[in-house]
């Protein structure tokens, strides 16, 4: 990208105050963490279940909005034309999902079971079978780092482009501030941080979007129509645009709530008159978000014809650069930093909570000494953020595969776990074991092609529908999970 | 003898037992509820926006500038952003969210 070095500088010096401020926010809300009730694991992992309107609201919209909304979702759109954009809109259902759908009912079980993980809620709920247990937490492991890895990437990348520097240096960055909000404050510390960061992302997206429609010397409307001129397919739906806005009117929509890094959010929630608020505040966030980044995929795709681009992806941070004064730029790198940070240390807290919390207390050591669980998750932050700034700095082979299948991963494994669990009496462990295992499976044989039955769709969404169908099955065909598990998840509480 | 008192003697471990034994929390009801509406609810604007998508992009009219369906899109997304705000204050019920809370009727809102 051709910036001049005074350019360059304004933008560094921009993002260094961003960052800055960030690290300030953090030191000084350090202490929120020690407010709330509950021990130190209650409080780092739910801190103290007290979560305000607008940090429930951007714990979800941050949380889901990483560095694709910059760059993956406006590329696919630049590249594909309409049946992309309307996929993209169907993230506007984040929050309806995760506070709408299940909030109400996770927060009352949570509180009856004192779970502070998402997977030890549901390990409780399958007879707190270890064998559930060790698959969850393997599955996140595995596919939530993978997505954290991608996520981080896509930060690096901008950063790199917009300032010339090192794409490490951005990494590490990103890291240490991940790290230092995570340590000092728990969920809390990085859930305020998010709170910063929605307000920097929106701010970055209203100045790309006044300056981007002003760059063409057209009116809004009068550039979507010569578009429509010069690019009459782009607005047309391709061929195979049923299957396509299907799969993702559930993948991006409906399944946003296995996603445990976002689902977190309805354990740390005070109370539902909160909980409704911050529904209302986070869709009208992410509505924001959307409409102004998909909206500048006219303008992008006026402004650079087909070619010009070193890849797709770059449309949006291209556009910052030749639309924006140096400043402006500096804010949109902010925006992007913001959104990559914001999921990341969801990601983080969700990740040493299954190390720390899942598989170690829950699995291996029930009988762990609170000092030992405090050390043991310092120590799993930090591990669980640089093995993800290693893994980014210098991505294995096989990682790429991994990240191709991380959301879609998490989707098969948690779909049917969570809504069986949550919403039918008759899911047990067996049910909830046959539906991860197959679901992995099929995924991974419908995706190569070995087993030809997607009909167009996602692999995910057949392996989901199939996987969903088998718990059922088994669970049916086994005996029922323990009364008194089914009575505290269903029943009134003092019977 | 009552429901209740049939309940308590089922052992907690049972796992042959009437799931009809087991009283629903009235908050439990009342999120389940929710659950399908909120469903319901997504599905109809996640159709719409496909239909809209599949049916009239072919059309060349337009609306103050915008192609016609571009213009429904944006439509169909704030009526989305209205239809939240009415399920989060007209549909959604405030419920206690402790262990032995309580579900609060409108009128004690």
């Amino acid at each position: 990208m051709d910036l001049s070095t005074k350019q360059r500088t304004i933008i560094i010096v921009v993002f260094a105050l961003y960052t800055a401020a960030l690290l300030l926010y953090s030191i000084v809300t350090r202490k929120a963490m020690q407010k709330g009730k509950g021990d130190y694991l209650s409080k780092f992992y739910t801190g103290g279940r007290s979560g305000g309107i607008i940090i429930t609201a951007m714990m979800v919209s941050a949380g889901v909005a990483g560095a694709g909304v910059f760059m993956g979702v406006p590329g696919f759109t630049y590249t594909y034309g309409a049946t992309w954009m309307v996929c993209c809109f169907f993230s506007i259902g984040s929050n309806l999902m995760v506070l709408g759908l299940l909030g109400k009912r996770v927060g009352i079980v949570a509180r009856r079971t004192n779970s502070q993980t998402f997977i030890e809620l549901f390990m409780n709920r399958y007879n707190n079978s270890k064998v559930v247990g060790i698959l969850c937490g393997v599955s996140t492991l595995f596919f939530l780092g993978g997505f954290a890895v991608s996520t981080i990437t896509g930060g690096g990348r901008i950063f790199q482009i917009l300032t010339g520097q090192d794409y490490r240096i951005g990494l590490a960055i990103f890291t240490a501030l991940v790290i230092i909000a995570a340590l000092t404050g728990g969920i809390k510390g990085v859930a305020s941080a998010m709170v910063i960061q929605g307000i920097v992302m929106t701010i970055s997206v209203l100045l790309l979007f006044i300056m981007g429609v002003n760059s063409t010397g057209l009116s809004y409307t009068q550039t979507i129509q010569s578009l429509m001129q010069t690019n009459p397919d782009w607005f047309k739906p391709d061929a195979n645009a049923l299957q396509t806005t299907i799969s993702y009117a559930i993948l991006w929509g409906i399944t946003t709530f296995t996603l445990p890094h976002v689902t977190m959010t309805a354990l740390t929630y005070k109370d539902t008159k909160t909980l409704h608020r911050a529904l209302k505040i986070g869709t009208a966030v992410v509505a924001i978000w959307l409409l102004g980044l998909n909206g500048l995929c006219f303008i992008t795709k006026y402004s650079f014809a087909e070619g010009t681009l070193a890849t797709a992806d770059l449309a949006i941070p291209t556009l910052a650069v030749k639309v924006m004064p140096a400043w402006a730029a500096g804010l949109v790198l902010a925006g992007v930093s913001g959104a990559v940070q914001s999921s990341m240390g969801g990601m983080v807290v969700s990740l040493a909570g299954t190390v720390v919390s899942d598989l170690y207390k829950n699995i291996f050591d029930k009988d762990a000494k609170p000092e030992t669980i405090k050390k043991l998750n310092v120590a799993a932050i930090l591990v669980v953020s640089i093995v993800i700034f290693l893994l980014a700095s210098n991505p294995p082979q096989l990682l790429a595969q991994l990240i191709t299948y991380a959301t879609g991963g998490l989707t098969v494994v948690f779909f049917h776990v969570v809504l069986l669990g949550l919403f039918w009496k008759r899911a047990n462990e067996y049910g909830a074991v046959a539906g991860i295992v197959s679901g992995i499976l099929l995924y991974f044989l419908i995706d190569k092609g070995i087993l030809a039955i997607s009909f167009g769709f996602n692999a995910c969404i057949m392996a989901t529908l199939l996987s969903t169908l088998i718990a059922v099955i088994v669970s049916l065909l086994t005996p029922k999970t323990p009364y008194g598990i089914i009575r505290t998840w269903f029943g009134r509480a003092t019977e | 003898m009552s429901k209740t008192a049939k309940t308590q003697v089922i052992d907690e471990n049972s796992r042959d037992y009437d799931l009809k034994d087991i009283e629903n929390d009235p908050r439990i009801t009342q999120t389940t509820k929710e659950f399908w509406i909120t469903m319901v609810c997504y599905i109809c604007f996640a159709a719409l926006m496909i239909a809209n998508l599949l049916l009239l992009s072919g059309s060349s009219a337009t609306v103050l500038g915008f192609p016609l369906w571009i213009f429904l899109e944006i439509l169909i997304i704030i009526g989305f952003v209205v239809m939240v705000i009415i399920l989060a204050t007209f549909v959604y019920q405030d419920m206690d969210i402790t262990p032995d809370g309580k579900l609060h009727k409108k009128q004690d809102r």
